[in-house]
């Protein structure tokens, strides 16, 4: 087949604009600071507006507004997010599309201050891996009955179809992310999660431990 | 310099010997010089389904204790001249083999032969492990089954961490072979499919043999069924050897068949 169009991934940022005020005044004060501070950070910014925060109050014309006076300033709203139900409807009816980015966490994406071991080859049913101190990173697939360990943080870049076990002595912000689960254990820090309380099966995950308790994301892009 | 190549499998009885004999007689008949080892002591059945059984005076461990001479214990087939088979001890167990004493077998009878299959036992243990230990590539035969699978992914981790090659930086190159293949019902999901067991071992396809009744005729016969180009698993295996000796064959024998009206009333 000929290639019709090639997908590259660019590297200019969509800033997420968590909204906390829409009083235009509010929101005008800022960005002149931000202007005066770090000038064209935001110029023709593609940026998506968190609604989160004001979706009590919010009403349409309010958002048709803030619309219109960030693109007067050169900022480029190319969508909007918010839980509400009729805050996503509004988003729609005003052309803006509804879209989904995960906030980033405070937690880093490998723990940074420590050495990261990468393994290439698939981890079969029967191995085990251990990076003692170390993050993991593992660019295939991990089997069924294969077991990955890390002091550190984890990510899996096949499927996930074993055990991986992240801050396996407690060390705190560790994390497994894994680009399509089907893990038998997921453990930080001492928590796990087995088989139904594991996310849906084949899609990409993001395991932490929030409020002392092991959670996951599902990356999922729809 | 000979090639060697494993047959294995981890779990038992998923047809490491049918394929052993198989794939042997098959390079022999497309010209190459070869001889097929049975590693799996204490259980000799390669000799059986090769048909030499009442030919068998020496085995592989009287070589190994220097009783007797490799050109004794070769028994040459009687179908095809190139073909040779080295069997195995039924009074011995497997602790006879040792790793000197199966380099020497193998250094010796790679001065002369184009391929060297080695039948290996069933397990992880021991005897599997010297099976594979000097392999250039390893054919992992795995059944339509989680538990079969699931054994074949620890013995290409054991292939990948514990073999010669592995030892010495390099890799045995692997190539998965799918026997016992029920389409019908890896079609009602009663049995891994295809896709799903190359997804999940990541290895090369070698190729597919179906279920077939054939095959236990065969075996009984004492012909490896890859003589048996009627059926379905004698076609399969011939595909085998073709694409291992590099061709770029379609997989047959992996949809299910719909049976027509006349074989619905007669068979
Ligand atoms: N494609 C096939 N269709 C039907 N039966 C088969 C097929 N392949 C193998 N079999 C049958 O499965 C049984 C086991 O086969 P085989 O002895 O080759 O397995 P194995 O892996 O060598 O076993 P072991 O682990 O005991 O050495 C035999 O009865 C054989 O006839
Ligand atoms: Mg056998």
């Amino acid at each position: 087949m000929n290639q019709a169009f090639n997908l590259k991934s660019s590297m200019q940022p969509v800033y997420l604009f968590e909204i906390k005020s829409y009083k235009l005044s509010d929101i005008s004060e800022q960005i002149d600071y931000l202007n005066d501070k770090t000038p064209n950070l935001l110029a023709n910014a593609p940026v998506v507006l968190d609604l989160n925060r004001v979706e009590k109050t919010l009403q349409k014309q309010d958002l048709i507004e803030l619309i219109d006076y960030l693109k007067q300033q050169n900022i480029n709203p190319i969508g909007a997010q918010c839980h509400s139900p009729s805050i996503k409807k509004i988003i729609i009816e005003t052309g803006l599309n509804h879209s989904k980015i995960e906030k980033k966490q405070n937690v880093d994406f490998l723990s940074s201050d420590i050495g990261t071991r990468v393994i290439t080859q698939q981890v079969r049913s029967g191995q085990q891996i251990y990076a003692a101190n170390e993050n993991l990173v593992i660019l295939n697939n991990v089997s069924a009955g294969a077991e990955v360990i890390a002091d550190g943080s984890i990510t899996i870049f096949g499927a996930l179809r074993g055990r991986a076990v992240a801050g396996a002595k407690g060390r705190e912000n560790t994390q497994i992310i894994c680009q399509n689960q089907h893990a038998q254990l997921i453990s930080i820090q001492g928590q796990y999660m087995v088989d139904e309380q594991l996310p849906k099966l084949g899609n990409a995950c993001r395991f932490y431990i929030k409020e002392d308790r092991l959670e996951f994301d599902e990356l999922t892009t729809s | 310099m000979a090639k060697i190549i494993v047959v294995t499998s981890g779990k038992g009885g998923v047809g490491k010997t049918t394929t052993s004999a198989a794939i042997s007689m098959g390079l022999a008949l497309s010209g190459k010089k070869t001889v097929v080892i049975d590693f799996d002591i204490g259980l000799r059945n390669l000799d059986l389904i090769m048909d030499c059984e009442r030919r068998v005076v020496f085995d592989f461990v009287n070589v190994i204790q220097g009783d007797a001479s490799l050109n004794q214990a070769l028994i040459k087939d009687k179908r095809c001249e190139k073909l040779f088979i080295l069997p195995a001890s039924q009074t011995r167990d497997k602790d006879a083999l040792t790793k000197e004493g199966v380099e020497k077998i193998l250094n010796e009878l790679s001065e002369t032969f184009d391929y060297i299959i080695c039948d290996s036992p069933a397990g992880i243990e021991h005897g599997a492990q010297m099976a594979l230990y000097f392999a250039d590539e390893a054919i992992v035969v795995t059944n339509p089954e989680v538990s079969s699978v699931r054994d074949s992914d620890r013995i290409l981790g054991i292939l990948q961490s514990k073999s010669r090659r592995a030892e010495q930086g390099s890799s045995v190159k692997e190539h998965l072979l799918i026997t016992r293949y029920d389409t019908a019902r890896a079609a009602k999901g009663e049995m891994l499919s295809v896709t799903d067991i190359v997804d999940i071992l990541a290895v090369p396809l070698l190729g597919v043999i179906p279920e077939s009744s054939s095959v236990l005729t065969a075996s009984n016969q004492g012909t490896p069924v890859i003589l048996d180009l009627k059926s379905n698993a004698g076609q399969a295996y011939a595909d085998a050897i073709r694409r291992f000796e590099g061709e770029d064959l379609e997989m047959r024998f992996i949809k299910p068949v719909k049976k027509g009206i006349l074989s619905r009333v007669f068979g």
